[in-house]
């Protein structure tokens, strides 16, 4: 056959031919896509995750604005407890209320009492006052005399107050003498940015420079992986309904990226070394295409099927895998190829070439006990955490220090009726959840004021004339404390978050609106957790299918499903054992991890199964396997997996637990490509001569 | 010295005031109603409508308020008492009075004995015994 006859040569000749002009054109598409990119990405997926979660609808079905419920703990050591201290205290509750969003405040001050205001026998009103009105010195010795009627507001020297917004709120223009902590630490946006692609551009960059002992890749590399980036970038804020850009679409697409780039530029390398160099691009294409079409496939089917479900960070996550897997697919064989074809390698190193060997010996003359071995406790690790994942409720802790959660009753008005509502639901979250410290709710006011009007009287509260107590707290203003919207609210108190995520549960079951912003956020994301297991269960039964397509042969099948569950259900049965709380970065790790290992298994199964006829030895087959797929691949991998490990030091919790379940997800996945796949390849398909149509020689 | 008492059960509290809300003060356009006998000189009354006015952008779309202008032994109000209610701006001038404890002259319209008298009637049949005496669903708030 004629080369001109080949597959991809005519492709590859226009390529060559109008390199300039398709240069020209990218650096087109480029410059008007910056026209697309809209300024600074979001660190914080709040939003994402809460629209179109089921509670949150909940909300919007009404009108409701979700609620922003921020602990501020200011620490008054320098004074102490004291009338100073309180003086001082009161000055920032009064800045607090003039802040615009601000809602309602749950501090000491706004803590009410009854009394009745006398003149004389025919002069005398019945009124409630909070603390803020009383006197300092009443104030300073009202809470040492009841310490634990307080105790959710004072801790000795701590002040805690809890602001309840519909907007984040800044509070850098407050004027507090004491020290405070939030717990939303919020730092600029700008300084993560810069942070974030300093550590990209040095690490990628070092690595590739290193890898290759050559600037080449280096300046190929940053130019490539900056396309790809940009462009996907620009797609996806052009056609997503999302308006945000979160910052993980980012990482997601230099991964993809970085991982096509070593691949075809490390095939591109290698090739010099054997083919003639008019011939490399085109072996390189042929090598590659295929494989990466697949794995392409998988992330797109699997993966991108994401953008069908009604959440939108499920969606943004799947529409951003979709457009970056296309985009690393599409510029890895034109743009990369073009830029390629200006250059050549003279002396390509291989740099793995003795470790290659080296490996390939010890892994070839493998004990078949030791794999058993390995098979047998990842299978009872595997049981385990699938055992755990239906048994053991889901932990999905937002932020540990939120401990209030805010709910209204779905109801409307204050009677009767819905006071019942209220004690009941308190009642029941009292008896299941003795994580509960106590609650704040018009039914907890009017008993309170009931018992101090009526000492010697039992409290019943259908005995209780309610519109009275209606009217009192709309003359004293302290109604926007117990109620929102026309709904009556109730502040759960914890002592700590441990029941967090039941009580969560328990109260969906509830007919009642859960309102604040923590809690609707954990909610969304525990919803989150199925689907994306289903999505990584998806994948995997992909991948399987490609691979029984590609090779016909079941053995190969079983192999690459090993190689992908068997890190996965590590790291899952880890995460159960030590009871760490499961968070959706996690899950977001793992569909990062499955796309990448997927990658990997499909790379050297399709190598394994081209070679299949080739008379070689056990080392020598695993020998080369490592000089052309492990190496790029354990290259991509170490230069993300350090990119990865350098995100945990970004300060912000999101990006900073992705890097590191991904770094650890990462290191497992090599590790089972690298070491188990080989000895699984020698294992179920070299050294079974009931294969037909493969060399099993020695 | 009136008994210290609702005499009236919240029914006929209630049956009695509907006759007797011609004679009084409104401010308000909400549902709930709330009646209330105040002395314009009560240092509580004042309170009371200083309140009200305070938090009248919430009040007023929610309550319906009926002040009734009662006066307090000792007071000797019953001349502005008489002035307020003979007044053109009634609402005007109990602001006036009550919240920024201003004079206003002595007027009599004829009509405003009428309104005390009616007045008065109805709060001894409740047994209205202090100021501001509060009625919320025919119920005073002690």
């Amino acid at each position: 056959m004629r080369k001109e006859q080949l597959p991809y040569f005519g492709y590859l000749t226009f390529l060559r031919r109008f390199r300039v002009h398709l240069l020209f054109l990218m650096a087109l598409i480029v410059s008007v896509s910056t026209l697309f990119i809209k300024d600074g990405f979001v660190y914080s997926d709040k939003l994402l995750w809460l629209t179109g979660s089921k509670e949150y609808s909940k909300l919007l079905a009404l009108k409701h604005p979700s609620l922003n419920v921020e602990k501020v703990i200011v620490d008054i050591s320098s004074d102490g407890w004291s009338e100073t201290a309180i003086a001082k205290l009161k000055l920032l509750q009064l800045q607090l209320l003039k802040k615009e969003h601000v809602v309602a405040l749950n501090t000491l001050f706004k803590q009410t009492s009854i009394f009745k205001n006398k003149l004389s026998d025919t002069q005398s009103m019945t009124e409630i006052i909070s603390l803020f009105d009383a006197k300092n010195s009443d104030i300073y010795k009202e809470v040492l005399d009841n310490p634990r009627k307080y105790k959710n507001f004072v801790d000795t020297n701590k002040i805690t107050f809890y602001i309840v917004s519909d907007a984040e709120i800044s509070l850098d223009e407050f004027q507090c003498s004491y020290p405070y902590e939030r717990s939303k630490i919020q730092s600029s946006a700008y300084v993560k940015d810069i942070l974030l692609f300093s550590i990209l551009f040095i690490i990628l960059a070092a690595s590739f420079t290193i890898a290759f002992k050559s600037i080449l890749p280096t300046i190929l590399g940053m130019i490539f992986i900056v396309t790809s980036t940009f462009l996907t970038v620009a797609i996806y804020q052009l056609i997503s309904p999302v308006e945000a850009t979160h910052i993980s679409i980012v990482l997601l697409s230099v991964t993809v990226s970085v991982m096509d780039f070593v691949y075809v530029y490390y095939k591109w390398h290698v090739l010099h070394h054997k083919v003639h160099k008019s011939l490399v691009l085109y072996r390189v294409m042929t090598k590659t295409i295929v494989p990466v079409f697949w794995t392409t496939s998988i992330s797109v089917i699997g993966i991108g099927s994401l953008i069908f479900v009604d959440s939108y960070i499920l969606n943004s996550i799947g529409l951003n895998v979709v457009l970056s897997a296309s985009m690393g697919f599409l510029l890895s064989f034109s743009f990369l190829f073009v830029l390629l074809s200006f250059f050549q390698q003279e002396n390509p190193q291989i740099i793995t070439k003795d470790s290659a060997k080296y490996f390939a010996d010890r892994e070839a003359g493998y004990n078949k006990t030791w794999l058993t071995l390995f098979l047998a406790f990842s299978a009872i690790v595997f049981v385990y955490g699938t055992f755990m994942y239906f048994t053991k409720p889901m932990n999905v802790i937002v932020d540990t220090s939120s401990t209030k959660i805010q709910i209204s009753l779905s109801t409307e008005g204050m009677s009767t009726k819905t006071l019942l509502e209220m004690q009941t639901i308190q009642n029941l979250l009292n008896e299941k959840f003795p994580n509960i410290d106590s609650f704040e709710s018009a039914y907890t006011e009017i008993e309170k004021l009931y018992i101090q009007e009526y000492p010697n009287e039992k409290f019943d509260i259908n005995s209780v004339d309610i519109e009275s107590y209606a009217f009192m707290f709309d003359l004293h203003d302290i109604t926007k404390n117990i109620m929102n919207a026309n709904h009556l609210t109730l502040s759960i108190y914890l002592k700590n978050t441990n029941e967090n995520t039941e009580i969560l549960s328990f109260l969906r079951t509830k007919n009642v609106l859960i309102q604040d912003d923590s809690s609707l956020l954990q909610l969304a994301k525990i919803d989150s957790i199925n689907t994306l297991f289903v999505v990584v269960l998806f994948v995997l039964i992909l991948i399987m299918s490609v691979i029984y397509h590609l090779t016909k042969t079941w053995q190969f099948v079983w192999i690459a499903l090993l190689v992908n569950i068997i890190p996965l259900s590590w790291f899952f049965a880890t995460i159960m054992l030590l009871d760490i709380p499961l968070s959706t970065e996690m899950l977001v790790s793992m569909v990062i991890t499955v796309s990448l290992s997927s990658d990997a298994t499909m790379h050297f199964i399709f190598y394994y199964y081209n070679n299949r006829r080739k008379p070689r030895s056990s080392a020598k087959v695993l020998e080369s396997s490592f000089l052309y797929i492990g190496t790029p691949l354990g290259m991509g991998n170490i230069m993300l997996i350090i990119t990865f490990i350098l995100l945990v030091f970004i300060p912000d919790t999101t990006v900073s637990n992705i890097g590191l379940y991904s770094s650890l997800l990462a290191i497992l996945s090599l590790f089972m490509e690298l070491f188990v796949l080989p000895v699984l390849f020698l294992n179920q398909i070299k050294a079974n001569t009931a294969l037909k149509g493969y060399y099993h020689g020695k | 010295m009136p008994e210290k008492a609702q005499l009236l059960s919240p029914p006929d509290t209630l049956e009695v005031l509907k006759e007797l809300k011609p004679h009084a003060i409104v401010f308000g356009e909400g549902e709930s109603e709330i009646h209330t006998f105040i002395d314009p000189y009560c240092e509580m009354s004042q309170r009371y409508l200083a309140f009200v006015f305070e938090q009248q952008e919430r009040m007023f779309p929610k309550y319906k308020f009926y002040f009734y202008l009662y006066e307090l032994n000792g007071k000797n109000s019953s001349h502005i008492i008489t002035s307020i209610l003979s007044s053109e701006f009634k609402d005007v001038a109990l602001k006036s009075v009550m919240l920024n404890h201003e004079d206003i002259p002595f007027e009599d319209n004829g009509e405003a004995q009428r309104t005390v008298h009616a007045i008065a009637q109805t709060a001894i049949k409740i047994g209205v015994f202090k100021r501001p005496y509060i009625i919320i669903n025919g119920k005073v708030k002690q």
